[in-house]
């Protein structure tokens, strides 16, 4: 007889669960045992390097850098919008026209 | 395994309902195309509900740059650098390795319990930052828009004695709406995008339940072959784009229909490549 593989899969697990049901599962906890035999025991943990975990200050590194480039590019662009928008009718334009008068 | 039986058993699998067990060999077409499209629901769930809260957020704080007084505008002003001038990643990252030092039993408030380890979970703390994000990006736009609205307008308003509230919301805020429309498209196309960005990040995906590109990325793992799961990615995500572009569209006309046609401005594509 041939088996579809989503047969086959349930026949497995069927098989898993009443043969070798773990304590775990009488517990409760079965979602763990679930997921740790799904993706392996071993890997525990997503990051995985010999030294230690260095993410946060690189990245609040790149982060002051981010904010350093910003706030350059934010003071040529106001610049450039200010000249931009004087004497042109808009409400920006009568703000400089109110301001100056 | 019809592909019926399929989209049955993997359709709803990235919010938990159906088969716990992905595929692992063998995958079909109709495999990847229903996974991916599974996870699709979590974009289209912080895309939208990231886009409504973050525009009610953007109008006050385009509001509040505006303003006169500077303890209103330079919150705004803050606000908007912090979000526009850092990388989504990175506020990404960060808010997860915030919010994970969170006490585990709930903060105590006058001897009532708040949970809050809900906080950590993707679908609250990646909404909460997509939606800041969104909310300073869409802030400035409509900043910019309330800077260029006409002069005459505002004299009109001031000539028939429309004045404060009621000037800001007959006058100002439906020009200012009209003329930030496009760039708000493009602004909500983006935020679309940028959703595929949260469980790269620090969010977790607990149980394999992630968004679209979660999945692609896990096919591509199991096959080696990314020139098929990227592009069923990109595929759904031109549709999603269509169906955006229709919507903001139609508001788009509904916004100018007091105008010549001649003068009704159309929403392009402009793509933003980095945020």
């Amino acid at each position: 007889m041939q088996l579809a593989s989503s047969e086959i899969r349930q026949c497995y697990r069927s098989l898993f669960t009443y043969t070798y049901t773990p304590l775990l599962f009488l517990l409760g906890v079965q979602d763990i045992v679930y997921w740790a035999r799904e993706l392996g025991g071993a890997k525990t943990s997503v990051y995985a390097y010999a030294h230690p975990d260095w993410r946060l200050y690189y990245f609040l590194g790149l982060l002051v850098f981010y904010l350093g480039m910003t706030k350059l590019s934010e003071v040529v662009l106001t610049r450039v919008q200010n000249r931009l928008s004087l004497g042109q009718a808009t409400a920006a334009g009568e703000a400089q026209r109110k301001a100056a008068a | 395994m019809s592909c019926l039986q399929t989209i049955s058993d993997y359709g709803l699998r990235s919010i938990g309902y159906g088969e716990r067990i992905l595929p692992k060999t063998d995958f079909t077409l109709c495999e990847q195309f229903t996974l991916i499209g599974s996870g699709l629901v979590w974009n289209v769930y912080f895309g939208v509900f990231a886009l409504l809260c973050g525009f009610v957020l953007a109008n006050a704080v385009a509001m509040a740059k505006a303003s006169h007084l500077a303890a209103f505008r330079k919150p705004a002003e803050w606000f908007i650098f912090v979000f526009r001038g850092s990388p989504l990643f990175i506020q990404f990252f960060l808010a997860y390795e915030a919010l994970v030092l969170l006490p585990r039993d709930g903060i105590v408030v006058f001897g009532m319990i708040f949970e809050v380890s809900w906080l950590s979970r993707a679908w609250a703390g990646a909404l909460i930052v997509l939606f800041l994000n969104t909310a300073a990006y869409s802030a400035e736009i409509f900043y910019g828009a309330l800077r260029s609205i006409p002069k005459g307008d505002l004299e009109a308003a001031d000539a028939y004695g429309i004045s404060g509230w009621s000037r800001f919301m007959r006058i100002q805020w439906p020009t200012m709406m009209r003329l930030a429309w496009p760039a708000y498209t493009n602004e909500a196309i983006f935020l679309f995008h940028s959703t595929t960005l949260v469980f790269f990040s620090g969010f977790p995906a607990f149980g394999q339940r992630g968004d679209a590109l979660y999945y692609a990325s896990y096919l591509v793992d199991k096959t080696f072959n990314p020139f098929i799961p990227y592009p069923i990615v990109a595929f759904y995500f031109i549709l999603l784009t269509l169906a955006l572009i229709w919507t903001f569209g139609a508001i788009n006309r509904r916004l100018n229909r007091h105008l010549p046609s001649n003068e009704r401005s159309k929403i392009k594509l402009r793509p933003q490549i980095i945020r």
